[in-house]
Parts: structure tokens; sequence; C-alpha cells
């Protein structure tokens, strides 16, 4: 071993043998309960607009993917884990050692898994030489490859370990190892076919293979007889429906004509009442989702350079009546920047310190602060917005606006259309402030380098802050948990303090599928493939 | 006939130019360009000047244009800038679903308004007229993507049922089946846009009916089907034929909102898929083929006026 490299540390190498344990409970746990092999499952999908999922970062794509290839490890799934529970369990690896100083991962793949049978694999085993090529195609062309790290090199010591140098230690290494983009690929088929986009370069080693795609229909997968967890997955096919109009989704799910309603199984909070008289078997259930809500500032120019005026914000909204009256008791006050689910991260708000007083509802001090930084008559400002993501969210926005107007801030709600708001505004090309719900990340880092870091493109609100970069970059290269929660705690206060977001509070998801399907359980994560091998239908 | 043919056929050839030019600015005109939207909303590539100049699109808009007319007159179509797949391909697999989705539509509206007019027309002002009226005008106040939504939702939310959607047959599996799935989209666009033809076979037959021709043929003591069919209603078709050629537009723009509801895989939700990415090549080709089916649909119906009044033929 090269001597630059540290020794394996021991810690990392327990959990995650801890883990594999857990993984391989799991289906035999979930068997001794009773699930049953057959049936189809018919899920509302979404049609990707390429299966490769190093070529796009779009979520449809990972969706599909998902189905077909694995990734070395995977989340827990199933109706016992939280929606939020991103546990990591072996999948096409056993388990992975990390040096000391976090900078070498030695990966133990497990032996015996096998492409499909198709030209060009033919059934062969996978190995460390697919590793390599899937990470290096990662790290060459995926959107996401700063997600990974820096990595300096991939190594293949023999066909069933890797070995992943990084240039500095990344905390989010392991977890982003788990996200359908990482999957594993077979360098044949590009070979063969030049790139990944096309339905035919779906050829993988996961729970299913894809049975039949009907461009603008469905794709059909079926249980791939060769799956390395020999006991899953339940169900002989999953349709994937690619029916677009949500009224339609709808009804055919109240026909039972659909199992699940969307990807994530969500029903509209409207329909509630109606869902309870047509389908009253069905379970209806709120859960933790991630889509913060933030009001974004211009932080590098008047008014909202002044701290003052952003802490004024942040106090004109009663948070706690917003989510007892206009959410009805089923939404976070989430204060960010970690969200609400993210429990194993998020500070509690009495832990906030000095910040945490601007997290109350005090329209007085408001009014005092915006006239201490000299607007004491209030002011008027232009907020932009795509009005495309639900009534709902305007029904937010203008209530945000409402609240604001008790201190004197008028705010003109400027509708964008799609392309122009998020080639804009989403990036943080706007003039005064803009709301919107945030992208979805499964890792804590997601949620605080990207909106924090100066120079960022989703740092919307223009923040540039030594300190906090400092830390930002920090808690990547802490991989001990305790140490990294103390940076992100710190994080947390700092960015609470400094007001460089106000974010408003958000409701539950909710969502519904015909009870015939057992353990099921809403996920936040694209890894659908992972989530349905572990469900069986009722007989 | 044949030099009209002729001069309508030279006729098309400008009107294409004309179409080539506004396809191409317009689908440009849509906010949002298609390689921001690869870069910052799906991360397709890593730069957007060297994503540019791989899709072609940093050449000036006049070379663009040129380029894609060129390919045009080879008889390519353009590759989508998504997949890389020749947009001809998939207009192929998709162009059946929409054609007899339109054709059904037209066949349905032809089916409700022929007769329904013409009987409106024989009971003037009597209560079956007055219903056919109020239907005609019901029939264009409803717009046909309302009664889609509710042919879907309401039997769902009543009595759990739904039409069957999310899965396609093919013509070649099952011909029956495959006609199956279009019979409820195609009587809400059929139904919407018989209104139109009713009115104006009412109106129509109305005139005809007090000519003296008309007289004559009820004197000479033929029957009631001789007159109206054969009399009267031939030489009403004319205006109602133009009618249904102006409306072919409105049944191809239809069937995009009615495949959209109903799950169907034609032209338009692949064009709505392609609008949303920006796709301009697909977005082109497929706007392309159907003003050439529109230009195309009319000259037939052009045409038809020579089966219908032999006048028409004789001035050739």
């Amino acid at each position: 071993m090269n001597t630059r490299w540290e020794r394996i540390g021991r810690r990392s190498f327990v959990k995650l043998a801890a883990g594999a344990a857990v993984a391989g409970s799991v289906p035999r746990a979930a068997i001794a309960q009773g699930p049953r092999r057959g049936g189809v499952i018919k899920h509302i999908g979404l049609e990707p607009p390429s299966f490769d999922i190093h070529g796009t970062v779009s979520y449809q794509t990972q969706l599909a993917s998902s189905f077909v290839h694995r990734t070395l490890f995977k989340f827990v799934n199933g109706a016992k884990y939280a929606p939020s529970d991103y546990t990591l369990v072996p999948d096409l690896a056993l388990k992975a050692d990390v040096s000391k100083e976090g900078k070498m991962y030695t990966i133990a793949l497990r032996p015996g898994v096998r492409w499909e049978n198709r030209a060009p694999l033919g059934g062969r085993e996978l190995t460390s030489a697919d590793v390599k090529y899937s990470l290096e195609r990662a790290v060459k062309k995926s959107g996401y490859a700063s997600l990974l790290g820096q990595i300096e090199g991939v190594e293949t010591p023999d066909k069933h370990t890797v070995r992943v140098h990084l240039a500095d230690a990344f905390a989010p290494f392991m977890h982003n190892l788990a996200e359908p983009w990482n999957a594993i690929l077979p360098r044949e088929v590009e070979d063969k076919l030049g790139d990944f986009k096309s339905a035919d370069s779906m050829l993988g080693c996961g729970p299913f293979v894809l049975e039949r795609y009907e461009p603008g229909v469905k794709a059909v997968f079926a249980r791939n007889p060769t799956y390395f967890q020999k006991d899953l997955p339940h169900v002989d096919h999953v349709e994937w429906l690619f029916v677009k109009d949500r009224s339609t989704q709808l009804s055919l799910f109240r026909a039972g004509q659909a199992d699940v309603p969307f990807y994530d199984a969500r029903i509209p909070r409207s329909d509630i009442g109606s869902f309870k008289k047509s389908n009253p078997t069905y379970p209806i259930v709120f859960w933790d989702w991630l889509a913060v809500r933030s009001l974004a500032m211009r932080t590098d120019k008047a008014p909202f350079s002044d701290v003052r005026v952003r802490r004024a914000f942040s106090l004109a909204i009663d948070r706690k009546k917003w989510v007892a009256q206009f959410l009805e008791g089923q939404g976070f006050e989430d204060h960010g920047p970690v969200p609400a689910p993210m429990r194993e991260w998020k500070l509690p708000t009495k832990d906030y310190g000095e910040g945490a007083r601007w997290l109350e509802h005090n329209p007085a001090l408001a009014r005092k602060l915006l006239a201490e930084a000299g607007f004491p008559n209030g002011m008027k400002l232009k907020c932009t917005h795509w009005p495309g993501y639900g009534p709902e969210y305007v029904e937010e926005l203008e209530l945000l606006a409402f609240y604001l107007k008790q201190i004197g801030v008028e705010l003109s709600i400027v509708n964008e259309e799609y392309g122009n708001y998020i080639r804009g505004s989403f990036l943080g090309k706007y003039d005064e402030l803009s709301w919107g719900p945030s992208s979805i990340f499964t890792e804590v880092d997601g949620y605080l380098y990207n909106f924090f870091k100066t120079g960022q493109p989703n740092n919307r609100s223009h923040v540039s802050d030594n300190k906090l970069d400092v830390m930002l970059d920090a808690q990547r290269r802490y991989t001990a948990k305790s140490s990294r929660k103390k940076v992100i705690d710190d994080i947390q206060r700092l960015a609470t303090d400094q007001v460089y977001y106000v974010y408003t509070p958000y409701p539950k998801q909710l969502s519904s599928w015909n009870p015939r399907i057992k353990n099921y359980g809403p996920k936040n994560s694209f890894d659908k493939g992972a989530q349905l091998e572990a469900v069986w239908l009722e007989g | 006939m044949t030099l009209y043919v002729l001069k309508r056929l030279i006729l098309v050839v400008p009107t294409l130019i004309l179409v080539t030019l506004f396809v191409f600015g317009i689908v440009r005109a849509i906010p949002g360009d298609v390689v921001d939207m690869m870069l910052e909303q799906f991360q397709y590539g890593k730069d957007a000047q060297e994503l540019r100049a791989r899709l072609g699109l940093d050449r000036p808009i006049v070379e663009q244009y040129l380029a894609w007319a060129g390919g045009l007159l080879r008889g390519e179509l353009g590759q989508s800038l998504w997949t890389n797949r020749p947009a001809a391909q998939d207009i192929a697999a998709r162009f059946p679903v929409t054609i007899t989705l339109s054709l059904l539509s037209i066949a349905i509206s032809l089916l409700v308004a022929l007769p329904v007019g013409i009987l409106a027309a024989l009971r003037q002002d009597s209560l079956g007229d007055y219903t056919a009226r109020s239907f005609a005008i019901g029939a264009l106040s409803v717009p046909n993507f309302w009664l889609a939504t509710l042919i879907v939702v309401l039997p769902a939310f009543y009595f759990n049922w739904a039409p069957s959607i999310g899965s396609f047959t093919g013509f070649r599996e099952s011909p029956g089946r495959y006609l199956q799935q279009f019979i409820l989209p195609a009587i809400c666009l059929g139904i919407t846009q018989a209104g139109v033809i009713l009115r104006m076979t009412r109106g129509m037959m109305l005139e005809v009916l007090r000519q003296d021709y008309v007289r004559t043929a009820w004197a000479k003591g033929l029957s009631g089907q001789a007159v109206v069919l054969r009399h009267a209603l031939r030489n009403a078709m004319i205006p109602i034929v133009t009618v249904i050629g102006g409306q072919m537009p409105f049944y191809f723009g239809g069937s995009i909102v009615m495949e959209y509801i109903f799950g169907l895989p034609g032209l338009g939700s692949f064009v709505l898929e392609a609008i949303s990415r920006r796709d301009y090549p697909v977005i082109q080709a497929v706007n392309l083929f159907v003003a050439l089916l529109v230009i195309f649909s009319n000259l037939a119906v052009d045409l038809s006026y020579g089966a219908l009044d032999p006048r028409v033929r004789q001035e050739d």
C-alpha cells in the first residue's frame, strides 16, 4: 500500500458492517410477517428525458434507472423507516472502510452479482472494473460530480475491491454513493450503443429488468430472476405509467387502475375529504418532505445588506399561527437552514442562542429595526415567483406578503414565466426578493453549501461571509459525525442570527396508495427500485 | 381540374416556405433557451458555450435556418437535441394515434351534426329544432378539455370507475381494442366541434330547401329521402365541407389536449413535451408536419367540390 494512505478507520468499518447486518435482516424480517410473491403494481410515474443518469440531473431519469441499476449502498426502505431515514445499508458493496484522514475508501464488493443475461453482457459478474468505470464516468459527465468530492483516483486491487482516493476528506461521499445517479453501469453498453440515453441501454443488475418501454405510455419492469437478493423483489411487475394529466392520474387511482397516484404517492391536500369518501379503505398519510421554502434577498446590496432589515422581515412572520391555522397543524414552522425532517442535524430552536430571538413573532421590534435601518415608513419591494408551482404556493406567498404588510413592507409579487424563473430568480438573478421552494437534497450539505457558500449558483441570497465559508468547508471535511454535527450546529446558529434567508413554514406531504400494497412507506428519495423491491401485494 | 390542382400544388411551395420561417422563428421566441434548460435544470452539460456549439446553436440564426431547410430538402426533419433520435422516427410512431383520433372525431362530428342539422332544418322552429340549436350552442360553448376532464373525473369519483388509461394497444395487436381507446376522446373532441357543422348544415339546408328546384322535386312526387339527400343535401354540402376543412387545425390542435388527458401517445403529447424542453428540431418538425397535413387536407376538401358539384368539374 502506498505510504501516503492512512490506515483503515475501524469505526467506519464497524458502522457499515452493522449496516450490512440490518440490510440482511430487513427482507427476512418482512418475509416473516408474510410477504407474498407475485402481482403487478401500477404506479403513476414520469417519463425520463433520457436514461443516462450521468447525462442529466433529471430526477425522472433517476427514478426510472433505479429499477434496473443499483448503487454500492442504498438507504433503508420500508414502512417502518421514516421518509428521511438515510441509514446506509449495503447494496452492490458489502462494506466500506474509510482511512483515518477520510481520504481513502476501500470498498468490498458483493461477490456473485451478475448483470442481466442479455447481449452484450451475457450475465457476466459485476466487478471492480465496473465500479471504476462508473465512478470515473460520473466524475467526467455528471452534473452532480461535485457531490463526490475531489476524486483523485480509483484503484481496483482485485475484482471485488475498489479503492477511491479523494484529494480531501469529504463527509457526504458515502451518502452520495447511495444516490441513484451513482448507480453502477456496464461499460459494454456504452461501447455498443455510444451512450446510455436510449431505453435499450437499460441493462443492469437490479431488482427489475426493463421488459417493455412504450414512449409516451409506460415502462414495464419485470422481476429480475438473477437478482442477487434471492427473495426480492416480491412483485412480478411494476408498470411505470406516463399519464401526464393530474386529474387523470387521480381518477385512475380512485378507480383502482393505478395503485400509487404519483411517483411519491402524493395527493392534493384539497382532495382529502373526497378521497375518504370515494376510497375509505385507502391510507392517507402526512409525511415529512424536504422542500423548504425561503425568501431570498439580495444581501449584496441595500436594503438587505443591512442585517436589521433582514431580521425585521423574519420577526414579521407568525410561524406558529401559520402552521396552526393555514396548514391546519400539518406542517413545519421550519426556520431553516436545515430542514426540520433532517432530525439528526436539525438544531432545536432553544439551542440557537442569540439568533433564536429573530425567529419569534414580534412586529413591534420589526418596525423598530426597520426605523433604525432608515425605513420608518416601511418600503415597497418586488418579489419574483413562479406561480406554476401550484395554487398552494401562491397562497403561501400571499400569506407572507400579508405578514410583511403588518410591518409596513408592501410586497409586489412578480409572476415569472418558468424559463425566466428557473434560469433567473432560481439562480439569484433578481433585483430585490425572490420566494419559492428549494431543490430537494437528501444530504444536509445540499442545504448548506449550495445556499450559503460564496459564489455557488444556488446561493440565491448572494451570501458572502468568510466565517461561514470556513465552516461550510469544514463540515465537508469532518467524516466523524459528532465533529461534523458541531460545525453544522454553528452554521445554523450563524445563519439564523444573520437571517441570510427568511424561511417560511411549509406543509407536510400528503400521500395515499392502494392498501393492497404492503410494506410501502413514503421516502424522500428517487431510488424507486429500492423502495419497491421491499413491498408486496396482499393476496 | 388538373390545372386547378397544379396551381394549388404550386401555391403550396411559398406557403411552406412561410410556414418554415414562422415555425423556426416562433420556437425561438419561447422564453427559456434550450441550453439554459439543459444546463440549469437537467445539467446536460458542463459549459454553456460548449453545449451551444455541440448543438449547433452558436451559429448565426440565418445559418441555422438554412441548415435546417437544407435538411428538409434532403428529407431530414432533424434530430432531438435531448435524445439524438431522428424526429421523423418519433413522428412516424406517433402520427397514427393522432390521425386516428382526428378522423374518429371528424366522423363523430359528422354523425351528430349532419342528421341533426338536416332534421332541424326540415322541422324549422319545432321543439326538435330548438333542442338542436341549443345543443349546437352548448357544444360551441363547452371547452373540450372540460368535457374530457368531467368524463374522466366524475365516474371515478361517484362509481370508482375510470376509462382504461395507462396502457395502449397497437392496431396490429388488436384493431378492436385499438379503436376502443379512442372512443371517449373522439366523442369529447367530436361533439364540441359538431356545433359549428350542425349550425352550418341547418342554415344551408334551410336555404336550399327553399329553392325552386327542390320545390320542383317535391312537385314531381319524389320521395322525401330523394329530395332531401339527393337534391337538397348535395347542394348544401359545399359550404359544409368548406367548414369541415377549415376545422382541421382545430381537430389536430384539440387532439393535443385529448392525448394529454387520456394518456394517448400521439403527436400532441409529444410536441407538448418537446415544447416544455425547448427541443427546437422536434417542435419544428412536428409543426411543419401538421402544417403540411392541414394544407393537403384543405386541398383535398377543395378537390371534393368537383365530386359534389359537377359545375366545378365543367369549369375546368
